[in-house]
């Protein structure tokens, strides 16, 4: 952006500080996608699940039924959800087949390679977009790069970096780092991940999963878009062409 | 024509013509009409006489009976499904029933936490989930709240309110009518000619530390009533603790009602 007089540059840092904390809220909502992908729902996690609120409308016609799904799901719990979740949990995205189609398989690979396999070409990839980033996966971790959980991860670590750089006034770090969100979004969660939440629709027996895949569709639309209107507000401020 | 098994909650309906079957003249088995296995040289699966699954909704049988199939099916369990009955003859509140079961659990690993155990007892009919005022709480009538706030609106999961579990009439008459001393009796009507094994069995799980499955089984599996037919002491153990006679408490320890029936089975053996 043109630095102009004062007046414009308190209107500047306004502007980076809102970007920052939208970019913040990113990463929280990233964060918690993430989670309930990685591992099944904890009794913590579960708790405070039933404290939550949402805005009624998200602005986006699948996060809304999504929210709600997952809060009729909470409204109707018995004390028995948490060991419910845990078995849909594995019913979804573990299955009990061998033919790889028993279930929502949460990995890339699966819905972008010929045969349904694991560690394929898209597992490389990804692997090489975290490491160009300085990122690796924690060795706790067994299952591979491409996993939905890692890949969200990933999303929640460069929006909450480029929040730091909004926030210390850095535009071009910040711009960086959102390019490579927005190309990871369209080269690889906004490719599969709308398959996936149709096979979630499928295997969940529990509204909370099939909320849950709205709302994880829902969100990526929302933030493409948002990528994409700040990119493309930077690109035209700046006269910076894009990579494609 | 349906096979009946009242353990189940499904029947397979099996086609007519492959419930009959005959010999043909080289001995080879068939059934007329077709039936499982196809007529001809390789006896390949018949594909028009292949069982087919009927699902009979276990709600349609009337409560005594779905308790009846409960218990029986989980009859290891049954000392503590009947304690829950009987802890909920008033209303208790759920986290106290939990708590009361995972201290029963202590000396028995279940897959079955207290939630599942409570929610089979009331798909059997013999709990209800109720509120304070003794009405009864449906969960699946339960929606989340819209709240309105700074010109927004949120919506938030309802949670449910406090829930008690409470013993309905059915559960009641089935702890009022629970007789175990009467099962280890009707045991011992089937298996008559194991008495002196149950006897030996009860005797020696009736020290202070209880016996092990393998000491247990070094005391009895000599004897020359399990050589022919040839059983184990595993065996009867299992029975008597289905039939409440003997308990798992980090070792097999007699019951109250196992007391009784050994001193009955003394009694009698004394007179003999």
């Amino acid at each position: 952006m043109i630095k102009a007089d004062a007046q414009d540059q308190v209107t500047e840092q306004a502007s980076l500080e809102e970007v920052s904390g939208i970019c913040r809220n990113r990463a929280a909502n990233y964060a918690f996608l993430s989670q309930l992908y990685k591992v099944e729902v904890s009794k913590e996690l579960f708790d405070q699940l039933v404290t939550m609120r949402v805005p009624a409308d998200m602005g986006n016609a699948k996060s809304d039924s999504g929210y709600k799904l997952l809060a009729s799901y909470l409204s109707a719990a018995s004390e028995n959800a948490v060991t419910e979740l845990a078995v849909d949990y594995a019913h979804v995205f573990l299955g009990h087949g061998v033919d790889g189609y028993s279930a929502a398989y949460p990995y890339e690979s699966v819905y972008t390679s010929e045969k349904r396999l694991l560690m394929q070409a898209a597992r490389d990839e990804v692997l090489a977009i975290y490491r160009s980033q300085h990122l690796d996966k924690d060795d706790d971790w067994k299952e591979s790069e491409d996993h939905l959980a890692v890949e969200l991860e990933f999303m929640q670590v460069m929006a909450a970096k480029t929040a730091d750089a909004l926030s210390e006034g850095d535009e071009d770090e910040a711009y960086a780092l959102l390019e490579v969100q927005r190309e990871f979004m369209q080269d690889h969660l906004a490719i599969w991940v709308p398959a996936l939440a149709i096979d979630m629709g499928r295997f969940a027996r529990t509204d909370f999963y099939r909320g849950l895949a709205l709302i994880t569709e829902g969100f990526l639309e929302t933030d493409m878009q948002f990528m994409s209107e700040l990119l493309g507000t930077e690109e035209a401020s700046n006269g910076r062409t894009t990579k494609r | 024509m349906a096979h009946e098994d009242a353990t189940l909650d499904f029947r397979f309906d099996i086609p007519e013509s492959a419930t009959t079957s005959a010999t043909t003249d080289d001995g080879a088995l068939s059934a007329p009409g077709g039936g499982m296995l196809a007529d001809g040289e390789y006896g390949m699966p018949n594909p028009q006489g292949i069982p087919s699954l009927a699902y009979i909704d276990a709600a349609e049988k009337p409560a005594e009976e779905r308790l009846s199939i409960l218990l029986e099916q989980m009859a290891t369990q049954r000392p503590i499904l009947m304690g829950i009955l009987a802890l909920c003859e008033d209303a208790t509140p759920t986290d106290d029933v939990y708590r009361e079961v995972k201290a029963q659990q202590k000396n028995r690993s279940s897959v079955f936490a207290p939630e599942n155990l409570c929610e089979l007892l009331e798909r059997a009919g013999a709990l209800e989930r109720v509120d304070e005022n003794g009405d009864l709480l449906r969960l699946d009538e339960s929606e989340p709240i819209t709240i309105a706030e700074d010109d927004m609106e949120y919506i938030a999961p309802n949670p449910p309110e406090a829930a008690f579990w409470k013993t309905t009439e059915t559960g009641l008459r089935l702890v009022a009518n629970d007789d175990p001393l009467e099962r280890l009796h009707g045991l011992l009507e089937e298996d008559g000619s194991y008495a002196p094994i149950y006897r030996q069995i009860l005797s020696l799980c009736s020290n202070a530390t209880g016996m092990t499955t393998q000491e247990i089984g070094k005391h009895v599996d000599g004897d020359p009533l399990l050589q022919s037919p040839r059983f184990y002491a595993t065996k009867f153990i299992d029975r008597l603790e289905r039939a409440g006679g003997i308990e798992w408490r980090q070792a097999w320890t007699i019951t109250e009602e196992g007391a009784s029936l050994l001193d009955e089975l003394n009694t009698d053996h004394s007179e003999i």
